[in-house]
């Protein structure tokens, strides 16, 4: 019976598509037929330098490219017809679309693509499609990295049994219950949802920015009238699968400054009260759904794949046509034609594509090998994702890492976790390549030769530096996190295991910025270079801001842009304004136009407001004075400069008393060496002012 | 077929790779699934596939079942039936063919009996081909025949469970406990139905957690609506409470060659189990579920389903570290199995082998 | 006579457990007065399993006792000998409302009142107490802890590099036995199988994956699919009955049938206060039936996701079953690894009549 519905389907729904188009303006709910927009760009460079060349929908996933996975979902969600909006690459797209499957006549949907080649966010597109008259009736609105089993068919029954009651429900999330710290939520991607609990109307929606140190977020008093039962919750992956009525592309166009559908757009319709619409959530507490939205998330999403989370959408489920996949014991999967050595060991989750050759003595244990590769003897591959026709040398080593079609590592490379080496990449004998680095040949907009230095004097290729900036600054946190990919990821989560258990029972927003102060320091170490370039930006940028008597807000601005530009961690910033300070300070009293106490005064009075934007809870403040002393021991008159900045920093009310007992009673680096006990030889007297001054006023109080 | 290439033809043939095409999709995505619903689906479109076929001879139409056969097995290899389904329409094919073979040369009735099994191993098909080619061939439309025999077979698809709970009676006497362990099998409910009409007896349900579960349930809750005293048990119990059991009786997703049997995950324990405690495990099976494949490798008969089915996804420590595995067959090796019951009647495991030269032709076993 | 008929139909117990008692106490507020605050908590504990596993709840149990014993008085007119059994017995009593008592727990309750009864009645009641808590102390440190230590190292240097090793549900004993062997540097990986409804197996998965083991995690019904790679099983008991029957939670017989079967060696681990003078042949004449509503449930894990069964209690005919424990045969088990050594099923017996001798 199956497959003569499938085609009896796909024929009255294109019917049904004509019929509806002309009677637009009648109700279109006893329509079945479902209509998805799939937004094929991300609007993103995360995956660059792999995007350059591919858009990121058709970058393969455990071999098959992700937006089948988007597709298959659709299909299993009985959609009927499929709008796919692209710009990048949208060449590529349209081909590979003609080209598959889903333009067959055994389709389950109808397909067509869109360009909206000016579209530069999810905004953009929503007006073009809304310009275009496209959408007619409640759609399904998905971006092309999504893989989800999660059956729809009661989702879609809710939406619409709401929207016959009530034409303003113009909008239903569907969102996928999971702990803030689970490996498939892209870190650092984060919302609170107030939900109301019986009808799961969302009430409220704030995206949490972690870089402000987000303590409280605030909710209109009008909705504790209307609602009784509040959840204001942060345990969900949001991979925005939404189900939005034609109004939702319209109301885009009114507002025309809405680019982001949640921050913009969800967080706009509530706040608005002058619209009157609702938004609702799905709350799935089975099935999988998850958004490849960063090489993070495309590490934990091939895992999750690997490991038949998502069945039936498995490796073995050969999606493809021409794929042989089989399932073996312990998630190994393998196609037709896979060449094995003898002495070469294949460990649990890994995939392995046809005619791919693993040579003696090679171990593999937890990666994804497209096809026809070739592993050298002795090579050691565990947590990579290497692609189609790839090359790796005898004894080469790669771990976690990223290596693109047709790219060569040379014998006795190592490649370090969290590297990404682009399409075509050679990378010469015994080289190493770091984690932080990404190789590529695509020149893209700026020329380069091969840098020998990075790929060895036999390899092509240069290192990637990302060119794009921080456009969108919103997503500030995820590029910093996402620029050290899986080895960062690694670290970080074991953080967030020995967070969890040490069970200091914080809540899970705590969990989250203590986190990600750990990714910031991170990426301090990993990347010596930048790091220094920014130092001395800052610094500058600090020193001319005294020097030519800026106002403090243009310089806490200006600081910024550097800080996000450099994608530094707060503790550069801090280290950065410290040393400009100081040396400041330092210049006054060599210089013999004032005394120590003065000059301090003279320096901080001013400007130590700008610590206000920097420092933020106590281990801020333990390393902000961690940082003084270990500027003054550089200074003359070290001593009496760190004495005289904690008393100005104490009464500025940037220091709390308990950040300087910790700093000096606790911090092991205070006294770390002959230095930094020298420059502080004077602390203990004015520590003994303090508690004796702390201890009057209690007295006082007493009294 | 190319010969004829008229525009109809063509227009049909592209329909007809549509068909094909949307059954592997929903193959692949398991909205259709079971052996039952695998088996019809797969019936009905390779009646389409004969229907639309044109053939100047029996070997071209053979040929072609035999291409779209192995397209539709490769779709899910682990649902065995539609193999099944795709040789027994090749068996039917070619008795057809052999028939009208026999009505035409006259001496080959007595001939094709007795080169059943033994002959048709060696004979390979280019001799056949060879020797019907010089034969004048061909003048009798096949065609209605072979639809015919579909239609026959599905029929049987159709109506065998209810012959299969015809036999109920003879299998539960009056006041026994019974334990079945696939919960999630139609045939065995019917089975066990039909025989509450006549019987009054106890049925212990292993709820074979996790796949299935709900439809565990309600297998229990329509038993008990039937009169039946249900009690539901966890898997883990079933050692405790065996010695009180009277038969075992299992459903089944394929039976092999062998006479060993796939069904739900837990089945292999429990006939162990079973046999432990002498206790007689009685299998109902659709004779169309019987494959004529070996099991030399059993793993990989086994599918393995979602592991979010046995650990919430939810528990993001746990999903990181730990492997989790959840098969959802299990292999049951013919030793442990007593009887079976078919829509043909029962048989004993060691039978199965004549019943798969009944029903299949050896050239046909490998698509 | 129709109203019989009906409420016979809705009689929910099922009729081969009918002998045994499955209510279960849920509340304290008909608590007698003499009923010790200790007492009171710990039953409620073990009512809802908070603390559950017959080492635990032994080792809570006497911890309770001190408690009891501590604030015990000698009433006028009688000896702390013959009145604290007494009193210690009121105790048991209200006990045994929550759960029936453990092998465990009725082993060491038996040599408690044997402590007390040979108090002399010329020690003043303070020294009296004092002393029968510090033999407690000496109780638990013996029979539990030390016999744990030494059955985690007798059995620990029996996995070997390679091995992998599988088990069923959780005990204590064989978790720090896994540790023990991971600590050492011993490269195996764990297989645990677990069943509904207490999902016990997934604690100790979480304890061993965050200690570094490579874990791999089963229902029950997958059993066969695991069981082919395993090169030994260890189990965790209940108690051991003294014709070498293991009494363990429900499934261990399976998983040691299933061994056994495929010629997996079959090892236990408990201390030997779990042995039992008592004989048992079946796990139907003496076992313990958990709650039927505890089946309910559909999800994977212990929050509850109530399936299609959930109106079950006002359907005819239909039952759940719900049992704790099952008994597994002397043949499925290689060896019972003990703190006095390592010994046959059939050694049971000699053991207790060792013991008993002391």
């Amino acid at each position: 019976m199956g497959p003569k519905k499938g085609g009896q389907q796909a024929a009255g729904k294109r019917k049904g598509a004509s019929s509806n188009a002309a009677g637009n303006d009648h109700d279109a709910e006893q329509d079945e037929r479902l209509q998805a927009i799939v937004l094929s760009d991300s609007y993103q460079t995360r995956f660059r330098p792999l995007t350059l060349e591919k858009p990121r929908c058709l970058l393969s996933l455990c071999n098959t490219p992700l937006i089948e996975y988007t597709f298959e979902f659709l299909a299993l969600a009985g959609v009927s017809e499929v709008i796919v909006v692209s710009c990048a690459h949208a060449e590529q797209i349209q081909e590979y679309i003609a080209n598959s499957r889903w333009s067959s006549p055994s389709s389950p949907f109808t397909i067509e693509t869109v360009l909206s080649p000016e579209s530069m966010s999810v905004g953009d597109a929503m007006r073009d499609l809304d310009a275009k008259g496209l959408i007619t009736s409640d759609f399904l609105l998905v971006s092309g990295d999504i893989v989800c089993n999660v059956p729809f068919d009661q989702v879609l029954a809710e939406h619409r049994q709401r929207r016959a009651k009530d034409k303003n429900a113009i909008m239903t999330m569907v969102l996928r219950e999971a702990s803030p710290l689970h490996r498939t939520r892209a870190r650092a991607e984060s919302a609170i949802f107030v939900l109301d609990e019986q009808t799961n109307q969302c009430l409220h929606y704030e995206e949490i920015k972690t870089r402000k140190h987000m303590k409280k977020i605030s909710l209109e008093p009008e909705i504790f009238n209307k609602h009784t039962d509040l959840a204001i919750r942060n345990d969900f992956i949001d991979c925005h699968i939404d189900i939005c009525s034609p109004d939702v592309p319209a109301l885009f166009t009114e507002n025309f400054d809405y680019n982001h559908i949640r921050k913009d757009f969800v967080h706009g319709i509530l706040t608005s009260d002058l619209l009157g619409k609702t938004i609702f959530a799905h709350v799935v507490t089975d099935h999988y759904a998850a958004r490849v939205r960063s090489l993070q998330t495309y590490d934990a999403v091939s895992k999750d794949v690997i490991s038949r989370w998502t069945y039936p959408i498995t490796p073995d489920s050969n999606l493809l046509a021409d794929q042989t996949f089989q399932y073996q014991r312990g998630h190994i999967y393998k196609e037709d034609d896979v060449v094995l050595a003898r002495s070469c060991r294949i460990n649990s989750c890994t995939v392995i594509g046809a005619r791919t050759v693993v040579d003696d003595g090679a171990v593999i244990t937890g990666s994804v090998i497209g096809r026809r590769c070739k592993i050298g003897k002795n090579a050691k591959i565990s947590g990579a994702y290497i692609w189609d026709d790839v090359t790796i040398g005898d004894n080469a080593v790669v771990d976690c890492a990223v290596i693109g079609d047709g790219a060569i590592i040379g014998e006795s490379s190592h490649i370090s976790p969290g590297a990404i080496i682009s399409y075509n990449v050679k990378v010469g004998k015994g080289i190493t390549v770091d984690g932080n680095k990404r190789l590529t040949r695509t020149e893209g907009d700026f020329g380069r030769d091969t840098d020998y230095e990075a790929v060895g004097t036999d390899g092509i290729g240069f290192v990637y530096e990302d060119e794009s900036e921080v456009e969108e600054d919103d997503d500030y946190e995820e590029i910093v996190n996402s620029s050290g990919l899986i080895y960062n990821m690694a670290s970080l989560n074991q953080s967030d295991a020995s967070f969890t258990s040490s069970g200091e029972g914080t809540t899970a927003r705590k969990a989250r910025r203590r986190r990600i102060s750990t990714a910031s320091n991170n990426t301090a170490a990993s990347e010596e270079s930048d790091e220094e370039s920014f130092m001395r930006e800052a610094q500058a940028s600090v020193e001319r801001a005294m020097t030519e008597d800026h106002d403090i807000d243009i310089a806490a601005l200006e600081l910024g842009t550097l800080r996000m530009a450099k994608n530094a961690p707060f503790h550069e910033v801090r280290a950065a304004t410290i040393t400009a300070l100081i040396s400041r300070v330092s210049n006054l009293i060599n210089s013999n136009t004032m005394k120590a106490r003065q000059a301090v005064e003279h320096v901080l009075n001013r400007w130590a407001k700008l610590f206000r934007r920097q420092v933020f809870d106590l281990a801020d403040q333990v390393d902000l004075l961690l940082l003084i002393q270990r500027d003054c021991t550089r200074r003359m008159q070290g001593s009496a400069i760190l004495l005289h900045a904690i008393n100005n920093l104490y009464d500025q009310d940037i220091l709390e008393e308990s950040a300087i007992m910790q700093w000096w009673y606790k911090e092991p680096q205070s006294k770390g060496d002959a230095d930094m006990i020298k420059v502080g030889e004077l602390v203990p007297r004015w520590l003994e002012w303090l508690t004796t001054a702390e201890e009057e006023s209690e007295d006082d109080d007493d009294e | 077929m190319s010969s004829s290439s008229a525009h109809t033809g063509r227009d049909k043939e592209k329909d007809l790779n549509t068909h094909i095409e949307s059954f592997l999709a929903q193959m692949k995505r398991r909205q259709i699934k079971g052996p039952h619903d695998v088996a019809l689906a797969t019936a009905q479109l390779l009646l389409r596939v004969v229907s639309a076929a044109r053939w100047t001879h029996i070997d071209q139409l053979i040929t072609q079942i035999k291409v779209v056969g192995k397209r539709l097995q490769s779709a899910q290899p682990r649902e065995l039936t539609c193999g099944n389904i795709v040789r027994r329409v090749l068996a039917l094919i070619r008795e057809e063919a052999e028939d009208t073979d026999d009505s035409e040369s006259g001496d080959g009735a007595s001939n094709s009996l007795l080169i059943t099994s033994m002959f048709s191993l060696l004979q390979t098909d280019f001799d056949k081909e060879s020797s019907r080619e010089s034969s004048p061939g061909e003048k009798k439309d096949l065609k209605p025949y072979i639809i015919e025999g579909i239609q026959e077979l599905i029929d049987e698809l159709r109506n065998s469970s209810e012959s299969i709970a015809g036999k109920s009676v003879e299998m539960i006497h009056e006041n026994e406990t019974i334990l079945t362990a696939t919960p999630n099998s139609n045939t065995v409910l019917k089975f066990l139905l039909r025989a509450a009409q006549k019987r009054k007896f106890t049925v212990l349900i292993a709820e074979v957690f996790p796949n299935d579960i709900e439809m565990a349930h309600r297998f229990a809750m329509k038993l008990s609506e039937a009169g039946i005293e249900a009690t539901v048990i966890t898997d883990a119990m079933v050692y405790s409470i065996m010695g009180r059991v009277g038969k075992v009786i299992l459903g089944t997703c394929a039976v092999l060659a062998n006479g060993g049997l796939l069904a739900t995950a837990g089945s292999e324990m429990i006939c162990q189990c079973a046999n432990a405690h002498r206790t007689p495990v009685v299998v109902c099976t659709g004779i169309y579920k019987l494959s004529p494949m070996y099991p030399f490798d059993t793993e990989s008969l086994v599918e393995v389903g979602d592991t979010g089915k046995v650990l919430n996804f939810e528990e993001g420590n746990l999903v990181e570290k730990v492997d989790v595995v959840n098969p959802l067959f299990d292999y049951v090796p013919p030793e442990l199995v007593d009887i079976y019951i078919t829509n043909l009647g029962g048989f004993s495991p060691s039978f199965m082998y004549r019943l798969v030269l009944d029903n299949y032709r050896q050239e046909d076993v490998k698509l | 006579m129709s109203m019989n008929a009906r409420d016979d139909l809705l009689d929910k117990r099922v009729s081969l457990f009918k002998h045994l008692d499955g209510t279960r106490r849920s509340g304290t507020a008909d608590a007698s007065k003499d009923i010790h605050p200790a007492i009171l908590s710990l039953t409620l504990q073990i009512a809802s399993y908070t603390v559950i596993g017959s080492s635990a709840r032994c080792m809570a149990t006497l911890r309770a006792f001190q408690e009891v014993i501590k604030d015990y008085r000698t009433p006028a007119g009688t000896t702390l000998s013959r009145n604290l059994t007494n009193h210690l017995s009121k105790q048991i009593d209200f006990l045994k409302t929550a759960r029936p008592l453990s092998v465990t727990m009725g082993n060491s309750i038996r040599w408690l009142k044997q402590e007390i009864s040979i108090v002399s009645i010329d020690v003043s009641d303070q020294h009296a107490r004092d002393s029968l808590i510090e033999k407690i102390d000496t109780f638990i440190r013996d029979k539990i802890e030390v016999a744990d230590r030494v059955i985690v190292q007798t059995a620990s240097p029996q996995i070997s590099n390679g091995d992998v090793v599988l088990t069923f549900a959780r005990s204590q004993v064989i978790e720090q036995i896994f540790l023990e062997a991971h600590s050492r540097g011993t490269q195996f990986s764990v297989v645990v199988v677990d069943s509904r409804p207490f999902y016990e197996g997934k604690e100790l998965v979480r304890r061993l994956s965050n200690a570094g083991l490579k874990c791999e995690y089963v229902l029950i019904s997958g059993l066969s699919y695991v069981m082919s790679d395993a090169t030994t099983v260890f189990l965790g008991a209940h108690a051991v009955m003294s014709n070498g029957q293991l009494y363990s939670r429900v499934g261990t017989a399976l998983v040691a049938m299933s061994a056994k079967r495929k010629n997996v060696p079959v090892i236990v681990c408990c201390e030997s206060l779990k042995f039992s003078k008592e004989v048992q042949l079946d796990s139907v004449t003496f076992n313990e039936l958990g709650c039927p509503d505890d089946l309910v449930n559909i999800s994977s894990e212990s929050t509850p996701k109530p399936g299609p069964l959930k109106d079950w209690r006002t359907k005819p005919n239909l039952k759940l079953l719900n049992i704790l424990f099952d008994l597994t045969p002397p043949e499925y088990i290689k060896k019972i690894v003990t703190e006095v050594g390592s010994l046959p099923p059939s050694s049971v017996p000699v053991i207790l009549r060792e013991y008993e001798r002391i």
